[in-house]
């Protein structure tokens, strides 16, 4: 009797292959290969919008619309060719869809995430680095010395977080230091001007020079200015390579940390002297940050 | 005269600020002199002088034309210039510095 009963489920399953096998055979081959085709053309695609960043453009989210309309359409072709009600398939789709974006647009507020995007430039917990990839589980950083850092989410969402990438511009500081009895408004002046003249300085905010300190027989001069976070790093050195030389030219010199030795003569009855003859006093004028 | 007024008077009086640089030079092409630079017009010009005076000073480099017998694709009167075709001073010695300086009469 069990025989029979799995041979009539066999012959029954023979039966609806015969009716049902190429359209469901047809269907799966079509899904399979949209997805690869899906998967090839997303990852052009970001390579596309990314070539073009001076457009500013959000590439995740526009290459994630993009994923999930194709995606649909791939899925919705392939029910159809396995042989199920087209208008039926489209309003579960629709149905479905929408109760996700909704769910998505009330809950978004209440899910974790990350302070920064793939391409942004980070420091996180004391590493530095640019993020290359995100999942659920874990950030990858990559180092400016070629190293792949893991980093689990939950520290990230625990830890202090640096994104250098949140404001479009950053701020250049450069301070230096010159003699007491050097032309103290030519060197604001060069300053200024080396600033300004560069092409990647912004104007807004304009470059500013400040006076810091008088200390050490040195005064000490701030100049500032902001750049795009992009050329921040290469302006900041070029413009200390500049300053540098056109101090040079200009012929303004540059503080050298330096200490005073006064050397009294030896007196019989002075004090704290260290057996030599001589008294020494040793006063440090120069200032380091 | 208001702030604003004053700064922009400071701002196109004082120190220009220029849209970028280009490595200007002629070349030898065809046993004549060519008028030609780096990047190119039509493109983007480079936004540091500091990367354009080392980029004129590494095509110096590369070739040292000797004066008299010169060959295809010798550089000659290697300089920087500004987006507006002015010749600009080099960062390092503060003076309109030229490499490889030789005559070239025009079309010649």
């Amino acid at each position: 009797m069990p025989q029979e009963d799995l041979l009539s489920k066999y012959d029954r399953l023979k039966h609806l292959l015969g009716l049902y096998g190429q359209d469901l055979a047809q269907g799966m081959l079509l899904l399979v290969v949209g997805l690869i085709a899906l998967h090839g053309f997303i990852r052009w695609f970001r390579d596309f919008l990314n070539d073009r960043k001076g457009e500013q453009w959000p590439v995740g989210k526009i290459t994630a619309i993009v994923y999930f309309i194709l995606l649909e359409i791939i899925v919705n072709v392939s029910l159809v060719v396995m042989g199920l009600d087209a208008e039926t398939i489209v309003r579960f789709v629709v149905i479905i869809s929408l109760t996700a974006i909704a769910l998505i647009i009330l809950l978004q507020r209440y899910f974790p995430v990350l302070p920064f995007h793939v391409g942004h430039t980070v420091k996180i917990d004391g590493l530095f680095g640019k993020v290359a990839a995100t999942n659920l589980y874990h950030t990858q950083l990559k180092t400016f010395d070629g190293k792949a850092v893991f980093i689990p989410n939950t520290r990230i969402l625990k830890n202090v977080v640096v994104n250098y990438h949140h404001t479009p511009g950053r701020r250049i500081k450069i301070n230096l230091r010159i003699p007491y009895d050097e032309d103290l408004p030519k060197a604001k002046q060069i300053l200024e001007a080396v600033m300004i003249a560069d092409p990647r300085v912004l104007t807004s905010p304009r470059p500013q020079v400040w006076t810091l300190d008088i200390e050490g027989g040195s005064v000490g001069l701030g100049a500032r200015c902001w750049a795009d976070n992009a050329k921040y790093w290469l302006t900041q050195c070029e413009l200390t390579e500049k300053i540098k030389l056109r101090f040079d030219h200009e012929g303004i010199r540059m503080a050298l940390p330096r200490h005073q030795v006064f050397l009294h003569p030896p007196t019989d009855t002075a004090g704290g002297t260290d057996g030599s003859g001589l008294s020494v006093s040793l006063r440090e004028a120069a200032d380091e940050d | 005269m208001k702030i604003n007024d004053a700064l922009a008077r400071i701002d196109a009086g004082w120190v220009r600020k220029p849209k970028g640089f280009r490595v200007r030079f002629d070349v030898y092409v065809d046993g004549r002199w060519q008028a030609d630079c780096s990047p190119e017009e039509n493109t983007a010009p480079l936004d540091s002088d500091v990367t354009a005076w080392r980029l004129a000073w590494k095509l110096a480099q590369a070739g040292r034309p000797d004066t008299g017998r010169f060959k295809e694709g010798d550089l000659v009167n290697i300089t920087v210039v500004d987006d507006q075709g002015d010749r600009v001073r080099s960062y390092v010695t503060n003076a309109f510095e030229m490499y490889h300086p030789h005559e070239v009469k025009p079309g010649g």
